[in-house]
């Protein structure tokens, strides 16, 4: 294995250069797979949402009203302080701002932050919170 | 040009031991979102419903059920995958060596510390939310609270104690010390319920406390199990109605086999993962360094990548 590597490392010296830029434009490219993953953490969250307003509306229905409305609760506050997450980092660039709250009030944010970071997205320099 | 950097290094080598500060590269944002989902949503809907599933009476609605385990399974995954990406991230890598790198990348080994970490993110939820349920059976919401209170106290006051209590993201002026006590009760209550492994970053709550509170989780069941059995269920008040046991589908004595199942799936999880870790990462389990010590440790490893990330990110 050593010998191998060394004999490569000697004699082709673009070898190792070659495997790190393969390497590198794997982990920064937009493939239909990486695409598919992070649709699919999106469809994971609405699957969840989805069953806990199922849930919320069977204890409804058998009379649980408080249980029901402790949960309402939850969901409510997870929204809000998505929201405000959202607002703290990107409170410096407006539009994006609007663009990231729209996605977290549709549950779709969750496949952008993914997406981003399966292709290694470069920042711009305005997600600061300070 | 060589004095004008080594006074930049020296000053930045200031800034980098007292105060911690960074931007919010995809991963973190991506982890902050998901803390957020797990925190307020997840954690809480999987406590309301393991209740309601544990006193459920002959009429199962199994898709009450299946909601119950889609959002203790959420969270597991969501953990897990938080953990995973973060260590293996090209950033983290790169700048953060000194602790990013437990994960193997290839081989039956990888496969061993995810799945480990998935069966430990689930047995820890499980842990809390029947801990929480019992108290809440024993003693109601009041000595629920009380419980994760004086859990969250201890926890607080060994930051403070340590001198490690304010949070490393730049705030706004005035606005730190409340952000820094929202966010470590976030991350608090987040670990209690999920063993979040990215939790014991020094930073966080660092490797040493990580590691005791994962062990009062798992105690903690047994320790409401026996309250229990000494005091019994509480009085019903409102709308709580509590049903005679032999209409409930799951009897009082199945509480005690679902804990000391749950242990077992945590005590392998913990053998999987630090077996199947990469070894020179062991120390970050239970290491008890403070994220100031970190942040100097950091820079003294003299990486040029490092290096760069402070005079490009750093901005105090």
């Amino acid at each position: 294995m050593f010998r191998s590597s060394f004999i490569k490392n000697a004699q082709h010296e673009f070898f190792k250069p070659l495997l790190l830029a393969v390497g590198k434009e794997l982990n920064t490219t937009a493939t239909w797979h990486k695409l598919a993953l992070s649709v699919g953490v999106s469809l994971a969250s609405m699957i969840d949402v989805a069953s806990d307003v199922y849930t919320i509306s069977y204890y409804h229905r058998i009379g649980k009203h408080a249980t029901a409305n402790l949960m309402t609760a939850f969901v409510l506050l997870c929204i809000f302080l998505q929201m405000m997450l959202v607002v703290a980092i990107h409170h410096k660039n407006r539009r994006r701002m609007v663009l990231e709250l729209l996605g977290t009030i549709t549950f779709t944010k969750p496949a952008f932050n993914k997406f981003r970071v399966l292709t290694n997205a470069s920042i711009d320099g305005h997600e600061v919170s300070e | 040009m060589s004095l004008k950097l080594a006074i930049k290094k020296t000053l930045t080598h200031f800034h980098f031991t007292f105060c911690s500060a960074q931007i919010m590269p995809p991963v973190n944002e991506m982890m902050m979102f998901k803390l957020c989902e797990v925190f307020s949503e997840s954690i809480p809907m999987a406590v309301i419903q393991l209740k309601n599933v544990l006193e459920v009476g002959g009429d199962v609605d199994w898709i009450v059920v299946g909601a119950f385990l889609v959002s203790i399974m959420f969270v597991a995954e969501a953990v897990s995958y938080m953990t995973y990406m973060k260590d293996i991230s090209e950033e983290s890598r790169s700048t953060g060596k000194i602790f990013y790198g437990f994960m193997p990348l290839s081989g039956h080994r990888m496969h061993v510390v995810k799945i480990s970490l998935l069966c430990m993110s689930f047995s820890c939820c499980t842990a809390k939310s029947l801990e929480i349920v019992v108290l809440l059976q024993v003693g109601g919401p009041f000595l629920a609270a009380q419980v994760l209170g004086a859990d969250l106290g201890i926890y607080l006051i060994y930051k403070f104690a340590r001198n490690d209590f304010r949070y490393w993201i730049p705030l706004p002026r005035g606005t730190s010390l409340i952000a820094s006590f929202a966010l470590r009760v976030m991350v608090k209550i987040v670990t209690d319920f999920t063993g979040f492994l990215h939790a014991r970053h020094p930073f966080e709550m660092g490797g040493f406390y990580w590691f005791i509170n994962m062990i009062m989780t798992q105690v903690g069941v047994f320790g409401a199990l026996m309250v229990k059995q000494e005091f019994g269920w509480r009085e019903g008040e409102g709308e709580v109605v509590v049903l005679p046991e032999e209409e409930r589908v799951l009897k009082d004595e199945d509480y005690l086999k679902l804990a000391v199942l749950n242990f077992a799936l945590w005590l392998i999880s913990m053998a999987g993962l630090y077996i199947a870790s990469e070894k020179k990462f062991n120390h970050t389990f239970y290491s008890l360094v403070t994220g100031k010590q970190f942040c100097r440790k950091l820079f003294e490893t003299d990486q040029a990548m490092t290096i760069m990330e402070i005079f490009n990110c750093h901005r105090r």
